[in-house]
């Protein structure tokens, strides 16, 4: 079946504001986000609205969305007249989330064209508003949420309570609605098995740890994403704050780890891993989404570590969401079967990587 | 995918190891195994509330609890763990405090922003609103259509008279 891309189709060609690989500890942080939790006052949350409820929300919520200082110039994609590839699309974009892509009844995303803005509608919440930045630049993200915030406050009338703050429609959520999340890179921690003792010691400073693509997914590509748990009881600046006050000792770990495996006993094996990584990428003929992400994992520690050359940060994030299954389908324009799909991903990689030494 | 330390839930926690000699092992645990090997850094709502749950059932009628505005139960939400309408808080403040407390770490105050204007409170017209959209959507799926398009006109009605500027056109 061919595939149409849709008006936003330059979106399969490159990654967008937040893998631009450029920024503080961009070696580590590959994205910083925050998102905001948001019902409208006078509905019911999603599990008990009807579908001409939810119709209603968004028909609230698109005219407040068009003309934003904060965001101008929204793209609107309704997820129930999107196909299957393009929902996926955005989902491995980060555009919008697991289950917004997999949801039922009326919903949408509004997006930036740099995709550094989105808002989900009628996901858990009504809204679910939120801003990426490409490295870390949690701060950055904040002002850009909580401009947006501000702005269509004037235009819808949010459901919240002085004593709870923000209603939202999972406890884990009332309060600030705020979740700042950072997507780590950490290949040296896995490698020395060091995953486990960061776990712990996030958890112990109330932060979660999840997969690449959030809640309940595999920490593909030795990526993992952590977060504030809390939102209730604290200010935005305290819950940010606690999360920016545990990254310095996380990157600090990831690289001691980094610089142990450059040691000169165990830096032959580092190089043997890198080489190896690459020549497979550059030579494979059938590639899955999980060997090229692992792979891709060891590439890019050894392009941090000097190991390898010729590649640059803003290339291999791309290459990360651009070998990802609707990417494949997307830039061959058409439906592909999951073997199929390998094929293909294997010759994009190899086209990608073709100058690289 | 069934945990491989206790082959009993269902794993939810997933990564690969890969020691020196680039041996790969994927580990696949449980929330419950996850948290007992310190993994999990993850609050699991459901098993909070299950938790919760002999707690809740000592206070008599917990269960029992219903909020005015949506319908829905404490008993619901506690299958469920997602509320129905914004003033579920208030109906279910009394056993939704103590679970809000352990979830955020002792928190159980907001100390961060507020819409402006909420302290002027459109409170009791949000409310009203909420109530006569639940009474809209049962009169339709009882095909009560007569007294289903008298609550639309008195919905719009009280919107139609807040005072809330009026977003821009298009979109």
């Amino acid at each position: 079946m061919p595939f149409e891309p849709p008006a936003f189709e330059r979106l399969d060609r490159h990654g967008g504001e937040w893998l631009r690989g450029v920024g503080p500890e961009a070696d580590i942080v590959i994205s910083s986000r925050v998102r905001l939790a948001r019902n409208l006052g006078g509905f019911p949350f999603l599990t008990r609205a009807s579908d001409e409820q939810r119709r209603e929300v968004i028909a609230r919520v698109r005219p407040a969305l068009a003309g934003l200082a904060s965001a101008p110039g929204l793209l609107w994609v309704e997820l129930t007249q999107a196909d299957e590839i393009t929902g996926a699309l955005l989902m491995e974009r980060h555009l919008i989330s697991r289950e917004l892509q997999g949801g039922k009844g009326p919903r949408g995303v509004a997006f930036g064209a740099n995709e550094a803005i989105s808002v989900m509608v009628n996901e858990e919440d009504h809204l679910r508003l939120q801003a990426m930045r490409s490295a870390l630049a949690l701060d950055e993200a904040w002002h850009a949420a909580l401009a947006l915030d501000q702005e269509l406050e004037g235009h819808l009338e949010f459901a919240a309570d002085p004593h709870w703050g923000y209603l939202t429609a999972c406890p884990t959520n009332v309060g600030t609605g705020l979740r700042a999340s950072v997507m780590l890179h950490l290949p040296a921690l896995v490698q020395m098995k060091q995953v486990e003792q960061l776990f712990q010691s996030a958890s112990r400073t109330g932060l979660a740890v999840r997969g690449f693509f959030g809640e309940g997914t595999m920490a593909s590509g030795d990526l993992y994403q952590v977060s504030n748990q809390v939102t209730l009881g604290k200010s935005e600046e305290e819950i940010l704050a606690s999360l920016k006050g545990m990254l310095p000792n996380m990157l600090a770990y990831e690289r001691r780890c980094r610089e142990e495996l450059a040691r000169p006993k165990r830096r032959l094996r580092l190089e043997d891993r890198c080489y190896r990584a690459l020549a497979t990428l550059k030579a494979a003929r059938i590639l899955t989404t999980e060997e090229a992400m692992q792979l891709l994992s060891i590439v890019r520690l050894g392009t941090v570590t000097g190991v390898l050359s010729g590649l640059s940060l803003p290339r291999l994030n791309e290459l990360l969401v651009l070998l990802q299954p609707a990417h494949v389908q997307a830039l061959r324009r058409r439906a592909l079967s999951g073997e199929e799909r390998d094929v293909q991903r294997a010759q994009l990689v190899r086209e990608a990587l073709a100058e690289v030494p | 995918m069934v945990c491989q330390n206790c082959g009993q839930n269902p794993a939810t926690l997933h990564y690969t190891e890969i020691d020196d000699d680039q041996e790969r092992t994927e580990v696949h645990v449980c929330e419950e195994c996850a948290v007992a090997q310190g993994l999990s850094t993850e609050v699991s709502l459901p098993a909070m509330l299950s938790s919760l749950g002999q707690a809740v059932q000592a206070a008599a009628g917990a269960d029992d609890l219903t909020c005015p505005s949506c319908g829905l139960t404490f008993k619901e939400f506690r299958r469920k763990g997602r509320l129905g309408c914004p003033k579920d808080y208030d109906a279910f403040a009394a056993v939704l405090k103590p679970l809000l407390q352990k979830m955020h770490g002792g928190g159980s105050e907001h100390r961060g922003r507020l819409p402006r204007g909420l302290a002027a409170g459109p409170h009791s017209t949000a409310d009203r609103l909420l109530l006569l959209r639940r009474m809209q959507r049962e009169a339709v799926d009882a095909e009560r259509y007569e007294e289903a398009a008298r609550l639309r006109d008195e919905i719009q009605g009280i919107e139609g008279a807040s005072d809330r500027p009026a977003p821009p056109a298009g979109a």
